[in-house]
């Protein structure tokens, strides 16, 4: 770009967070900047690269705009498109922010069925994000294990490549009303805490919390074996096929999965 | 302690023993129908079912699949537990059942229990025993997960009915398509033994939909598919069905149910019962591929017939593994013939969801399936002068007829083009396979390259294309094209008498 051709695009940097992207893209919007001009990003831990003859906003999340921006979606667009529009929110893809918000022009005028409209490049990006999530939850839905630990609390240890925490945890509060649970995200250090009859609720876990959590019980070293036996005599050896299996079940699922050990 | 121990080892040589002799079953989907969870009770199910694990040979573990006991009365040829075997006989209490059960639950091993048994005794005592292991997982043990359970065959009708009230999903295992079959192979089996079930479960689920609105079952794909085919709503095709199934044209056939006496909610049932409804996710069933010499048609034929008539969820086939030593069976040097159920599940597919029928995947003149080609090519190749296909105006249905276009890409299309002109480009980012569609389809009037419509051209460049690319699960280590052909040539020797599916 020459300078002084024209405007200098803008870019807000938000925390990688529901909160802070849903802030930013209220920032943005506010600004009336001109959509084309707008980029989101969530900068790495590490810092990533910048870009010249752009300026910088740093976005401070705002619990208050990120609640307005999901409820001007959910009324002027439909509930669907934003729960898929969240849903893309989760993904470990860093350009997630910025197709959000270049999808929402085209939602406010076509209304529902925008996500149709798959040959737009900033929809067809929210479509294989919010994709990309739903089926990696999914998946866990399944190969999540927990392990029964003293006084009958069951921990669940798992490093998903999406953010999926808030995606299972209704899953797992809806199926065990009764149990006292955490499921952990071993790379985020983030953890969903379910006490019996409680709604769950979602914190940082540090380290010292991290080590306390591997005091397994003698009854739970019995099913854990009784399990591995039954995934190894159900197998039909006519029929052997590993890769097959490793297709269906890949490798960095099975990193906690008390059959693969 | 010690004693703890003991138990527990008893326990796992059971498990050991019941689940060994239980892999013979293939149906393990915890699919069909979604139950949120409830205060004081364990579990939930998903309408698109959840897999749990994937065992060596690359099938999904859904659900704890085991059998009550495998003692067993009846002598089948092909199965593990006939009587005649020589092998360590035992069984599972209920408790036992419901403690693995819930204990696998919680540790989300599991999506639920699959509950089949060896006939001990009788089958309306093993059929007791079923229902008193799945009333005590629901009832004492607040079990709300998935359960499938065996309708066993010969069972009293009441009994049957009864386990419908405790299980998601029943099935019945038709195991050979034909009469003269299972008269070989399954000497104490007969089709009334296992058509009168499946029809009780059938009405069960009907009439459970009508007592209690849609919690008595939802319908199944096939259904939909025809529903959509017919283009009548779901009301009508439900009133069609009604004269259909309990109007004039089945008094004929079915008195010997009716004299089984009529469907109605047992007053024993709880309300929590009643809620879950009569066998919500419906029922399934389980053939056998190549243990007796019937042709791929006569199979399709029979299955077409089950989904119609019975209106069965889902049919399974399980290539035969020869575990027993028996003259009556066949010898497979190329070990199961996988690729031939890879293409009955394929047809199946087409039944299902795509709206085709048996006589146009198969004909009587072309009783099998082509090795090189899957079903739908092979379709379309007989059927060139229904293409090319323009993609801006063929409706639902002609999009599905396209080799590489699926039910998922189909409705893509019909989507995006509501929105924009579709080109190659776009149709490849929908999910559209090109290397397959490219010789059937136009965009705006153009093809992607000048092909010729000629069945050798695609044919030799369909596969150029998919040289040595079999599914992956026909490319394990133990697995060649070579064995596949030598199969194939040995399955289409003497077909049997094949006799239409009736009751």
């Amino acid at each position: 770009m020459l300078l002084g051709q024209g405007k200098q695009n803008r870019i807000y940097e938000c925390e990688d967070t529901l909160e802070g992207i849903l802030s930013g893209i209220y920032q943005a919007w506010d600004a009336v900047y001109g959509h084309e001009y707008i980029h989101l990003t969530v900068p790495s831990a590490g810092g990533g690269d910048m870009v010249l003859f752009s300026e910088y906003h740093t976005v401070i999340p705002d619990a208050k705009q990120a609640n307005k921006v999901v409820k001007t979606i959910r009324k002027k667009v439909s509930e669907e498109v934003c729960e898929i529009l969240l849903g893309a929110l989760y993904s470990k893809n860093p350009d997630k922010a910025d197709a959000v918000y270049h999808v929402l022009p085209g939602a406010f005028c076509m209304g529902s069925r925008v996500m149709g409209n798959l040959t737009d490049p900033y929809v067809r990006a929210v479509f294989e994000m919010n994709r990309n999530v739903q089926h990696e939850a999914h998946e866990y839905l399944g190969f999540l294990r927990f392990e029964e630990q003293e006084e009958g609390i069951l921990l669940a240890r798992f490093a998903p490549k999406n953010d999926l925490l808030e995606i299972v945890a209704p899953h797992f509060e809806d199926r065990f009303p009764e149990e006292n649970f955490i499921i952990y995200d071993t790379s985020r250090k983030r953890a969903a805490f379910h006490q019996k009859n409680h709604e769950f609720f979602l914190r940082g876990l540090s380290e010292e919390e991290d080590k306390q959590f591997f005091q397994v019980t003698s009854k739970e070293m019995d099913f854990q074996k009784m399990w591995k036996l039954f995934v190894e005599t159900i197998a039909v050896e006519d029929r052997e096929n590993k890769k097959l299996q490793r297709s269906l079940l890949p490798y960095h699922f099975r990193k906690y999965m008390t059959e693969m050990h | 302690m010690a004693v703890v121990y003991q138990e527990n080892m008893g326990l796992m040589e059971k498990l050991r023993i019941l689940s060994d002799s239980a892999k013979y079953d293939v149906a393990c989907t915890s699919s069909g129908v979604d139950r949120k969870g409830a205060a004081l009770n364990m579990g939930n199910t998903a309408a698109c079912g959840i897999c749990h694990s994937f065992s060596a040979d690359g099938r999904c573990i859904s659900l704890l699949k085991i059998l009550l006991t495998n003692e067993c009365i009846y002598d089948c040829k092909y199965c593990i537990n006939r009587s005649s075997n020589d092998i360590i006989r035992t069984s599972f209490t209920p408790e036992e059942v419901c403690t693995l059960t819930s204990e696998f639950y919680r540790r989300n091993y599991i999506e639920g229990l699959f509950l089949s048994s060896g006939v001990q005794h009788s089958p309306d005592r093993t059929m007791e025993q079923i229902i008193k292991t799945l009333r005590l997982l629901r009832e004492t043990y607040h079990f709300n997960g998935y359960i499938h359970c065996k309708a066993i065959p010969g069972a009293d009708g009441n009994l049957v009915e009864m386990a419908g009230w405790y299980a998601d999903r029943m099935s019945v295992n038709l195991e050979l398509v034909t009469a003269e079959g299972l008269k070989r192979l399954a000497p104490h089996k007969n089709r009334k033994n296992i058509l009168l079930p499946m029809r009780k479960i059938q009405d069960g689920i009907e009439e459970g939909r009508q007592m209690l609105g849609f919690c008595g079952g939802s319908k199944g794909a096939y259904w939909h598919t025809q529903r959509r085919l017919s283009g009548k709503t779901e009301k009508e095709k439900l009133e069609e069905d009604t004269v259909r199934l309990f109007g004039k044209e089945r008094e004929k056939t079915s008195d010997a149910l009716d004299a089984a006496g009529g469907f109605k909610v047992p007053s024993v049932l709880s309300d929590s019962v009643k809620q879950r409804g009569f066998v919500p996710a419906g029922q399934s069933t389980q053939i056998i591929i190549g243990a007796t010499p019937e042709t791929d048609f006569e199979v399709m034929s029979v299955v077409e017939a089950l989904y119609r008539r019975f209106d069965l969820k889902r049919v399974f086939y399980s290539a035969f593994v020869r575990v027993n030593d028996d003259a009556n069976l066949p010898v497979l040097p190329g070990g199961p013939p996988l690729l031939r159920e890879h293409r009955m599940y394929q047809a199946d597919w087409l039944l299902r969801y795509y709206g085709f029928s048996a006589e146009e995947i198969l004909t009587k003149e072309r009783p099998n399936f082509n090795v090189l080609l899957d079903p739908k090519c092979n379709w379309a190749l007989g059927h060139l002068e229904m293409f090319p296909v323009e993609i801006g105006r063929a409706d639902y249905f002609q999009l599905l007829r396209v080799p590489g276009i699926g039910p998922k890409s189909a409705r893509r299309i019909v989507e995006a083009r509501k929105n924009a002109v579709l080109g190659f480009d776009d149709l490849k980012k929908l999910g559209v396979v090109l290397k397959r569609a490219l010789y059937f389809i136009t965009c705006s009037g153009q093809m992607l390259y000048p092909t010729k419509l000629e069945e050798d051209y695609i044919v030799r460049h369909l596969l150029d294309a998919s040289s040595g690319k079999f599914p992956a699960h026909l490319c394990g280590e133990k697995f060649t094209y070579r064995q596949m052909s030598l199969f194939d040539v040995g399955g289409i020797l003497d077909p049997g008498t094949g006799e239409g599916l009736c009751c």
